[in-house]
């Protein structure tokens, strides 16, 4: 029995970076906001702290962060000679789930894409010839927005996370110590770069020796104790080394926990279900816009009859919008990508072209 | 109303189902966040359904919908702390399954000068926790069907848990050993000899009867040995922290900032667990 609830101005599909920032930038603009969270809450002090955090047989091997494949789990193939089969362990990527999600357990690594990335059509055609691209029949295409359209978001990111490292090209301007290669920033990072660990100060070394550009990459693992623009303080970092599969105990690694929400946790505007799975985006007769979200309670306990206790439920919604991870983004999104899927002998509605 | 003014459902009553933290209306106040182990734990033994006791999952899935407003959900002692392992002795592992499981996983990392051998360091005691728990029923594989061999690169494809894989796989190699060495059992055979059988499995140029395939096994013996080997002694391996003494892992410390600059020095923390370490008193 489906429930329809009680509408609301937005619904947020999955709550970890992308959601947990929407969210922030919804509710502050007045909206009121739900989001909807297939995983647990988590947070630092319960789930990941400093006292068991550094458990390589529970986070890394046992998975705990991670989606269990016996819940939910996808089928590969190589090529298509070959049946595509249940991947029945997780092994070479890693999805999230739960609040937070890959948020919690990502290595903190903050690169920007270089200017390059996003007209990378044209771009190559530019140097390579045109027939670099037609020839080989690549589905590579501009983005439609270019760097300079980005520059601020990145740098409200940077801000929001407090990313560490020193800037190669300030304003146009090459500055000593950075990335001589990377996009113009509008401003410094906001906090010194981590230091250098033995190895990468030696690989340092001798790449400026034959006269290479080595810097100090950025990371959301801070330097030094900073607080964020929505006020949330985040601790220096330990240099404990546990970092990607793994939740940061000492506040070290930006993550939505870490920035953002102590700040939207509490808008009252703000509601945040977890265990709710979204089934679909719910669309208007033409299709052009969104009416809300189907989901599905995956709780497990005993659930009280009736109203919002009912397994599925309708939230109402003048705007849904897709936080989810990219793959789970594809298996709902309308298929437009007609030859590769036939090519790829893909049943309708799958995978959105490009997507995977 | 903050959350900590809510009554504790777990101690108030627990005949009754455990509540679903839902309010209605935009502006209800804070839910509760509960403790999903022992939330699950308290609904098993009121004896409202085998749904909630079948549902205990390690803190993932599985756990009551909630709905959480206007504050950030904290409750004291609500930590999703470490399983860990306790008591002794086995019980998973037969004695005949026992015999094999120590003599395979000491040939995989043999006692030698340069630090204890699996069987020293508890490895067979963790494996056997292991297996009887979470882990040992595919609480993280997908273990249904289609079933076909699939390539190297498909990865794991059995139909087994590792439960059942190292039950089927033990008694397959048994079975192996008896036809081509004399009657003999594994644990029984020379090191040479048991290092030959190893190496069979490893490489696939052993085929095992009963639907096991030896590469997977090995596979997944060996990685389970290194896990015991190395993980926190709470497990019930590394016993005494002597794998991470033998490497200079420093254990589960938690700060090296004075230490990231001093280029190849020795850092002189002893190891520590997350129990702590000898010489730490236990409250």
């Amino acid at each position: 029995m489906t429930a329809t609830l009680k509408p609301v101005d937005a619904v947020l599909v999955g709550f970890g970076w992308t959601g947990a920032i929407m969210g922030q930038q919804l509710c502050d603009a007045g909206l009121n906001v739900v989001a909807l969270e297939r995983g647990p809450w988590r947070d630092t002090a319960t789930d990941f702290a400093t006292g068991f955090a550094q458990d390589e047989l529970r986070y890394m091997w046992r998975h705990h962060l991670f989606q269990n494949v016996a819940d939910d789990t996808l089928t590969i193939r190589n090529n298509t000679n070959q049946q595509a089969l249940p991947m029945r362990h997780l092994g070479a990527f890693l999805l999230g789930t739960g609040v937070g999600s890959g948020g919690v357990h990502w290595n903190g690594q903050i690169w920007r894409f270089l200017p390059s990335d996003f007209v990378t059509k044209s771009h190559n055609q530019q140097r390579y010839g045109k027939k670099a691209v037609s020839d080989y029949d690549l589905s590579v295409q501009d983005w439609g927005i270019t760097y300079d359209d980005l520059e601020p978001y990145y740098d409200q990111f940077d801000k929001l996370c407090g990313t560490s490292g020193k800037a190669g090209n300030l304003n146009g301007k090459i500055q000593p110590g950075g990335n001589p290669f990377e996009g113009s920033r509008s401003s410094e990072y906001p906090t010194p770069p981590m230091i250098q660990t033995y190895a990468p100060t030696l690989f340092g070394e001798a790449a400026a020796e034959l006269g290479r550009h080595p810097f100090p990459h950025p990371t959301g693992n801070l330097s030094e104790a900073y607080v964020n623009p929505l006020g949330a303080q985040l601790g220096a970092c330990t240099y404990c080394g546990f970092c990607e599969k793994f939740g940061c105990g000492n506040y070290s690694k930006a993550s939505p926990q870490t920035t953002v929400l102590p700040y939207l946790m509490r808008k009252s505007n703000f509601t945040l279900k977890t265990e709710c799975e979204v089934l679909r985006v719910e669309l208007t007769a033409d299709r052009k816009r969104s009416t809300g979200v189907t989901y599905v309670k995956r709780g497990r306990g005993v659930l009280p009859a009736g109203g919002d206790g009912d397994p599925v439920g309708l939230h109402p919604a003048k705007r849904a919008s897709a936080a989810a991870v990219r793959y789970r983004q594809a298996v709902r999104s309308e298929d437009r990508g007609g030859r590769r899927r036939q090519e790829l002998r893909l049943p309708d509605h799958v995978v959105g072209e490009r997507l995977l | 109303m903050s959350s900590l003014d809510k009554p504790d459902p777990l101690r108030s009553n627990l005949d009754s189902p455990p509540p679903v933290q839902e309010l209605p209306g935009a502006n209800a106040t804070v839910t509760v966040a509960l403790d999903r182990r022992r939330f699950l734990v308290g609904g098993a033994v009121a004896g409202i359904g085998g749904i909630a006791a079948a549902a205990i999952r390690d803190g993932e899935l599985g756990g009551p919908t909630q709905t959480f407003r206007g504050s950030v959900p904290w409750r004291e002692g609500s930590a999703d702390a470490p399983p860990g392992a306790s008591g002794s002795g086995y019980v998973f592992f037969g004695s005949a399954e026992a015999l094999f499981i120590e003599a395979a996983v000491g040939r995989l990392i043999p006692n030698d000068p340069v630090g204890p051998g699996a069987v020293e360091a508890g490895v067979p005691f963790f494996l056997n926790r292991q297996l009887a728990g979470p882990f040992g029923r595919g609480d993280h594989y997908y273990l249904g069907g289609p079933w076909p061999k699939g390539t190297p690169e498909q990865g794991y494809q059995s139909r087994f848990s590792p439960a059942q894989l190292y039950r089927a796989a033990i008694a397959a190699i048994d079975k192996y050993v008896g036809a081509n060495f004399n009657g003999t059992a594994f644990s029984k055979l020379t090191t040479d000899d048991q290092d030959k059988v190893l190496q069979g499995l490893e490489s696939g140029e052993i085929n095992l009867d009963d639907g096991v395939d030896a590469k997977s096994f090995f596979a997944m013996l060996l990685q389970n040995t290194k896990e015991g080997y190395f993980s926190d002694p709470i497990y019930g391996g590394n016993k005494d922290m002597a794998a991470w003494k033998m490497i200079g892992f420093p254990g589960a410390h938690y700060d090296y900032k004075e230490w990231v600059a001093r280029h190849g020095e020795r850092v002189p923390y002893p190891a520590v667990g997350f129990k702590g370490r000898p010489g730490w008193t236990e409250r």
